[in-house]
Order: C-alpha cells, then structure tokens, then sequence
C-alpha cells in the first residue's frame, strides 16, 4: 500500500515537473554498476537530445554499451498482411524502413562530440509496434540498467486512462528510468 | 507478363483435375444439400440453391483457394430455431421470414469482412468452441433420428427429442405399420452404410462418395417396383420434395417482420455461427492445402457475405465453408478456386437433369446422412479428447455444451466465454492479473541482428482474450524463418494459445521455418497433454515441474537419445564446481535444471538459473551453459566478443591480450587472463580462425575446464545444438594445441 502511495506520488511528479527526470526503481546504498542504457530512436524532434543525454549519462555511469531502439509504427508500413503476396511486400517495405531508420540514427550518433561517443558500443535495434510500449518490454528482456526517453507532450486523464508512449513504461517502470526534457 | 501467362498456362493445365474433384465434391453436395434443407424445415431445393450460389460466388470473389461452399452443419440448429419461431407455427412462412434474416445476415457478413473482422473466431476458447459443435451435432442427430426410423412428426426441444428416441424405437415395433418400417429399414441400412464405407478398402467403391451410394441404392430401389409394375410402398410424405420446374418456383424472402426483435436476434445468430463455422474451415483447410497457401480471410468473408445475401434473395440457406466437403475437395486433388464453380455447375445438372430420381429418394436415407453427421459431432471421442487436456477443461466443454441444449447457441458459447474466464481467474487466485494487462499490448518482437532470427516475448498473461495480439505478430512472420517465443515472463498460458501455436508451428515447420517455444518449463501443468494450461509457479512449488514435460524438454530428451547421452529434467543444487569461474565469481547460483552430459560427463550442457545482485536489486538470469571437462590443465583464460558488454566484469588487473600478426581477432574478441605468455602459446593460428569464422561465444576457462555460454536467455534446441558442434571442435582444438 505504501509502495503504492509512493509509486503514485513519483508518478505524478513526473508527469507534472518542468525537468528532465530520473527514476531509480531499485534505489540501493551501494551503487548497482549500470552497463547498459537502452535509449528512445523515434523519429522525432526531441530525440537527438535524448540520444545525446543517454551518452553523456552512460558516460558519467560508465556504462559500456547503448542501444538506440528506433520503434516504426505498423501503419508505416501500408501494407495489410492477408495472404503470401501482401506478405511478401510488407517485408520488403519493413527492410526499407529498417534501413532508413538506422542511417537516421546513425547519423544522429556521428554528430555527436567524439569526446563522449568514444569508448561506447553503439547498438541499433528496429521494432515494429506499439510506440512506447516495445521500448519497455524490449529494455526488460535484454535486462537494460537505464532507459532514457523522450518527455511526453502534456499528459491528461484520458491518457492514463487510456495510455500510450511514456505511460505504458511509467506504469511498468521495467528498469530505471530517465526522461529528458529542455 | 511471363509470369502471368504461366499462371494462365498452369491453370489451363489443372483444369481437369479440378473439372473432376468439383464433380466427385457435387456427388456429396447433393445429399448434403438437400439433407441440410431439410433438417432445418426448409424447403430441400433451398440447399441446393446455396451451393450453387456459393460455389459460383465465392469461386469469382473469394480469397481462398481450395474451399467448397454452400449450406452449413452449424446453422441448421439456428435456422430450424428461426423458421419455427419467426413462422409461429406456420413453416413455409417461417422459411419466408428466415430468407429475410440470411440477406441481412449476408450484408452483416460482407460488413464483418470490410472491417478486417477475419480475427472474430480468435476470439473463442477452443474449449467452448467444440462443445458448440457438439451441441449441434446432438441437435441434429435428435431430430434426424426419429425422421431415419420413419416417424416425421416428432418436435420439440433438443433435449426432449433425444429422451424420446428409446421410445421412438419402441414405438417401431408395437404400433407396426408398413410404411414406417421400410422407410425405417432404409434409414438403418443408410446409417450403416455411411458408418462402413471407410472400413471397406475398395478402389471402385470409393470412386462414388458414401451419400451418393445412399441415394444411387435407395432411388434404384424404387425402381425395382416401377420394372415389377408394384405401387412404391413408401407415400409421398416419405420421400423428397421437390417443385416441378425449380427455375419459376423460386421463393422470395418476406422482410415484414425485420424490426421485430426476434427477427433481429435471428440475423445476429445465423452471422455469428456462419462467420465461426467459415472462418475455422479456411483456417482447417488452409492447412490441407498441398501448397500451403494462405487465405484471404477477410476476401473470404466478403465473398461469403454476398453470396449469402443473393442466395437468400433466391431462397437459398446460408452460403458458408464446410470443412468435409472442402477435404474432399483436396484429397481429389483440387488445385484453384475452379473446383468450388464446377461442383456448383455439376449441382445444376444434377437437379436439371434428374428431377424425377430426386423425388423419389426416402427421407430416411437424407436423414441416416445427417444422423451420421451428428454423430461425428458429437462423438464422446471427441470429450475424451478434451478430457486428456485438463479437468477445467471438461467443465468448460460441458457448461457450454449443455447451456446450449436448453437454451440456444448464443447463450452457450457467452457462458462458454465466461466459465473459461472464471476458471482462469480462480486457477491464477487473481482477476487483476487480467483486468490491469488486457488493454496493453504485452508481445515484442524484433529481428535479432546477430543471427536474423526473429525474437518474440510474451508479458503478462496469454490466453484466448488476448491471443489475437501474438497471432497478428506470428502472421506477419514469412514462414520460412526462425522463431524463438519466449514465454518467461508470462506467467499464465491458456489450452486456446497452446493449441493455437501447434497450429503455427506446424504451418512454420512445413515451409522450412521453426517456431521454438522457450520460457515455459518453470512453469506448471495440470495434466502431460502438450496443450494443457500451463501456470507460473511460485520458487516453493518448483519441484512438479518434473511431472510433465515441455515441448522443450522432450525435444532435449530425444536429443540426448540421438547422441546417446542422459538427460536429467531435475533440478539439482551441486553448483560447487561453477563457482571456480571468474563469471560466477559475484552471481550465485542456486540450481541448474534440464542438465543434459555424456557417458564419461566431459560435456555437460544445462539451463542454470543465477542471481545477480541481492534484495532489491536482485535479478534472475536465467541461461543454458556448456561445460567441458578437459583432460589436461591449459592456461586460465576468458574470450569474450568485444563490445558483449553483458559479460565483461571489469576485473582489476586483466587487460585485453593482443596476439602477433591477428590485428582482425584483437580487434573482434577481448582475450584476458593471468598469464600472458602461456595464453598466446596456446592460441595458434588454426584456434583463432575457428574462433573467427564461427558464432559469438563467451568462453572462459579455470584451467581445468571449459565454460560456454551464448546469450543471457535460455536457448532453443536449435542453438544448443550448435554449442555442442562448436564445443566439441573448441575441446578438440584445445586439447591439440595443448599436447603440442
């Protein structure tokens, strides 16, 4: 129940307050090595921002390796998969996109100071699905420390009722969280 | 263009394959037809009218390739409901009102199949589902019954019918009368027929379909009086019905009573029933299909919907798949659509042609044919099926089953849906386990950019409510790649999503794909069926797991058999001999399982579960490990993938050790251990190629013995497999090099 309260609390602060965010869910006195942050690819205009915070914390944490998650929505695709044919079509076009959203990563990676990308592996990783959701799920399984995330367009009732992007991950919280926001 | 004129060409080529299965598949329609027309107090032509229009309809717009439609076994319990309901009594204008309900039913279908609705019998627990079938196999077998021993005026409800077939038998032979005992006597003959004809192995025997023998033997029986100048002992009202010219008595549906609210419970019925009944016929036919196509499901339902709406236009039943004569279709070695128009080509010549032999067939023989029917239905085989799955399974099947005999159809599959759900929710002692995680989406899947597989892993729960979401996922799968489903953080599967990935993992297995299911042996099972529910169980409980295997675990067993090694599903805790390892140095160990050793125990592979970190910081990792005993004591050392960040532990004083000459391998791999000299000795030139041209391992070594791992996940057996290969070759180059 207290967990709850609390929880609730640190939500609402996070949804409310004017900076950047960061939520520990496991907060320990001795300090838990943090080795892989997983970070927001979308196609957006905040994301090179949130990249370069995720490297400039992992840089701070030492932490060795990031994984940039780019998640492409379905509907991008065009393509309904009804039968072998449509099929076909709609993996040519996810290849494309996958392909274009690398090198949109990529680039954003290499305009970057070299003084904080040196010495950090550098993932890419494409998903098809929901947006915000995979994210989560995707920093659970591959058991990130950190994962770093764009901060939402104002939030209202009818998003936590019915939630998309960061609420999906708020109200799981898998890993640590850090949202960055100007 | 070429492509296009081969098709043309190869479709010109199978044409009279198919010209010929249409036939065979129009000897069976025509019983069926006039048999299911029947059994729904419709006019017998009405039957036949839905094939044709549903063969022709459906062939020109649908999205499947190898189906036969026409008049369904599911609908006649509802329409035989609506005819008599909405007639009051009257049936002809019964049927009339019933027509009026299958148009509507028709354009609610056509709006189902704009909607992309081809998910909606996903939706229903597999369960539930085959006590509906078995409800309506025992509702036409009740009816049919007493109209087979020649009593035509028995009604009622279901089960009210079915309590009077003893007395129905008994009646037989205490109020003697002679029509009633031959059409009687054709019916059993009938049934015995339809119940032998697979029993007898006669290639010429088999050339003609059970029902049509039926028909060709009962209507050539009333021949033998014709040549013997006897009047036929069988009346009128024993024998089929059909208008002396069938184009100008056409009937037309009446639509006065389309507000009425039992009107309208009527459309929505007739819809559900069809649309379920289509869509798990293309989905079990699809299967069938030699060139495992994929159907169009919602083209389908378009074209279904239409036929159905100008079929009742007519006076046609329902136009719907049907799996029997679909099969039938498959095994004459129907190729395309063309098939479906000749069998509905063929139905037209039939009742054209021979109208006159079609008056004369007995009803008992049409309803021997549905008898048999139902009786496949309803088989108690198919509740001992049910039964091997899981007790909560025959309550499921039960409830609806007999909900649906006292009530209707659509009151039986919604407690079906229920009692599934209640029963999910007291096996879990939690309803927020569903309530909070049904409206999110809980599947990821990626493509693993190391080995191109694809990666899906399930949160939650999955069961029935939510299995369209991982299905949407695996259909936009091609079916010839690999798929690892990992099931480890799910905590409850359901028999409908167990059932539903065989069917996957099949389909994926014929077009040289895999579909692996992992993450599931920690958890419980009530009974060793392959699609029995299976429940996370809690640290405490966790030594039944040994009662019943995965597909995992079997598949790891026989794989011990082939290379003649034991395998031991128990969990042990001798984790001694894993601490001496640098991985293991800070993560504890406290059981493996699914161990997996030769005879001499040189190779060990297991899945090992290990905590890192305590209390609240703790996680459980769980992972399959190789462990290679050597003979000979080498250097201690660590590989690891340069950048597998996962397992590097950042220990003081190792470094990465540069080899001469390897700038790629230095590059690729970091090397670390104590003692420098002895471990570039030991790496030659024919090590570090080996190393180079295989997969990603983390090895490392306490001097006595090898340890491999791949990826912080359990591995399938496809991966386990090529650990093996690559320890053996890796203990072989060692011990070499060593003896050097």
């Amino acid at each position: 129940m207290f967990q709850f309260y609390v929880g609730s609390i640190a939500r609402k602060l996070t949804r409310k307050v004017n900076c950047s965010v960061l939520l520990l869910i496991k907060p320990a006195e001795k300090r838990v090595p943090c080795k892989h942050v997983v970070v927001n690819g979308l196609d957006a205009p905040e994301t090179p921002m949130a990249i370069e915070h995720a490297f400039y914390v992992s840089n701070l944490l030492g932490a060795q390796q990031i994984t940039i998650v780019e998640e492409i929505l379905t509907k991008e695709i065009h393509v309904d998969v009804e039968d072998d044919r449509s099929l076909k079509k709609a993996n040519i076009i996810k290849q494309r996109l996958r392909h274009r959203e690398d090198s949109r990563v990529n680039n954003i990676v290499c305009a970057l100071p070299e003084n904080i990308t040196k010495g950090i592996k550098v993932k890419t990783q494409s998903i098809f699905g929901k947006r915000g959701y995979s994210i989560g799920h995707y920093a659970e399984v591959v058991r990130a420390d950190l994962l770093v995330m764009n901060a939402p367009i104002k939030t209202s009732i009818w998003d936590r009722i019915f939630p998309h992007d960061i609420e999906y991950i708020l109200s799981d919280l898998p890993t640590d969280l850090l949202i960055v926001r100007k | 263009m070429i492509a296009k004129k081969k098709k043309k060409s190869s479709f010109i080529s199978t044409l009279p394959k198919n010209l010929f299965s249409g036939f065979v598949v129009s000897l069976i329609a025509l019983p069926l037809g006039l048999g299911l027309a029947l059994a729904s107090e419709a006019p017998p032509i009405s039957g036949i009218i839905a094939a044709v229009v549903g063969g022709v309809v459906v062939a020109l717009l649908g999205g499947s390739n190898v189906t036969i439609t026409g008049p369904g076994n599911g609908l006649v319990i509802v329409l035989l409901g609506a005819i008599t309901t909405l007639g009051g009594g009257d049936l002809y204008a019964g049927y009339l009102f019933t027509l009026a309900a299958i148009v509507f039913s028709g354009i609610l279908m056509l709006i189902l199949g704009f909607l992309k609705m081809g998910r909606l019998a996903d939706f229903f627990p597999a369960s539930a589902i085959e006590g509906m079938l078995a409800a309506i196999g025992l509702g036409i077998l009740a009816k049919q019954f007493h109209i087979m021993i020649g009593h035509n005026n028995e009604h009622g409800s279901i089960v009210h019918l079915l309590l009077q077939i003893p007395e129905g038998l008994l009646d037989l032979y205490q109020n003697f009368h002679l029509e009633e005992f031959i059409a009687a006597i054709i019916g059993v003959i009938a049934l015995l027929i339809m119940a032998n004809y697979s029993k007898i192995r006669n290639k010429y025997l088999h050339l003609i379909p059970a029902p049509m023998w039926i028909l060709i033997l009962s209507v050539s029986f009333s021949y033998i009086f014709v040549s013997l100048d006897l009047p036929y002992p069988l009346e009128d009202k024993f024998l089929v019905n059909i208008p002396d010219n069938v184009l100008s008595n056409l009937a037309f549906p009446d639509f006065s009573k389309a507000l009425e609210i039992d009107f309208i419970m009527t459309v929505f019925a007739i819809t559900l029933i069809a649309s379920i009944e289509s869509l798990l016929s293309i989905k079990a036919v699809d299967k069938l299909d030699p060139e495992r196509r994929r159907s169009n499901v919602n083209k389908d339902l378009k074209a279904l919907g239409l036929a159905t709406s100008l079929s009742g236009m007519v006076g046609g039943l329902n136009v719907v798949t049907v799996i029997a004569r679909s099969s039938v279709n498959v095994n004459n070695g129907a190729t395309n659509r063309s098939a479906n128009i000749f069998h509905a080509l063929f139905l037209v010549i039939f009742v054209l042609l021979f109208q006159d032999q079609l008056r004369r067939i007995p009803l008992a023989a049409l309803a021997a044919i549905l008898v048999y029917t139902g009786y496949k239905l309803a088989t108690p085989k198919n509740l001992q099926k049910i039964a091997l799955i899981g007790k909560e399974q025959i309550i499921i099947f039960l409830a609806t089953l007999l909900t649906t005999l006292f009530t209707n159809l659509i009151t039986g599959i919604a407690i079906g849906i229920l009692v599934t759900f209640i029963i999910h929710v007291v096996l879990n002692k939690s309803i927020s386990l569903f309530i909070n995680h049904l409206a999110k989406p809980n599947i990821l899947m990626f493509k693993e950019k190391d080995a191109g597989n694809y990666y899906i892993s399930v949160k939650y729960f999955a069961t029935f409510l939510n299995f369209y979401k991982l299905k949407n996922k695996l259909d936009i799968i091609p079916e010839n790649e690999n798929v690892i489903l990992d099931f480890s953080l799910c905590s409850f599967v359901d028999h409908t999503v167990m059932e539903g990935l065989e069917n996957y993992v099949d389909t994926f297995s014929k077009k040289e794909g895999s579909i692996e299911i992992i993450g599931l042996d920690k958890h419980g099972a009530d009974s060793k069926h392959p699609f029995a529910i299976r429940k996370l169980l809690p640290f405490s409980k966790l030594g039944s797991i040994e009662k019943y295997f995965t597909k995992r675990q079997r598949l790891l067993k026989t794989l011990a058999k082939e290379y003649k090694w034991s395998y031991e599903p128990n969990r042990s805790d001798k984790t001694k001999f894993l601490n001496k390892f640098i991985f293991f140095k800070n993560r504890r160990v406290p059981y493996f399982y699914n161990s997996f050793y030769d005879d001499s125990k040189t190779f060990h592979l297991f899945d090992v579960e290990f905590n890192e970190g305590e209390f609240i910081a703790k996680e459980i990792v769980k992972t399959t490990i190789l462990h290679i005993k050597l003979k000979q004591t080498i250097p201690v050392f660590s590989l690891d993938k340069e950048g597998l960040l996962d397992f590097v532990y950042g220990m003081a004083g190792f470094e990465d050790i540069e080899l001469e000459d390897h700038p790629d391998f230095n590059k690729r791999f970091f090397l670390s251990g104590e003692h420098k000299t002895n471990i570039q000795d030991l790496f030659t030139d024919e090590l570090i190629l080996f190393l180079e041209s295989n997969p990603y391992y983390h090895i490392e070594t306490n001097g006595n013995s090898i340890l491999v791992l791949k990826k912080e996940r359990l591995l399938s057996v496809k991966e386990i497999k090529a650990m093996l290969y690559f320890g053996k070759q890796l203990n072989q180059l060692l011990s070499e090099n060593v003896s050097i």
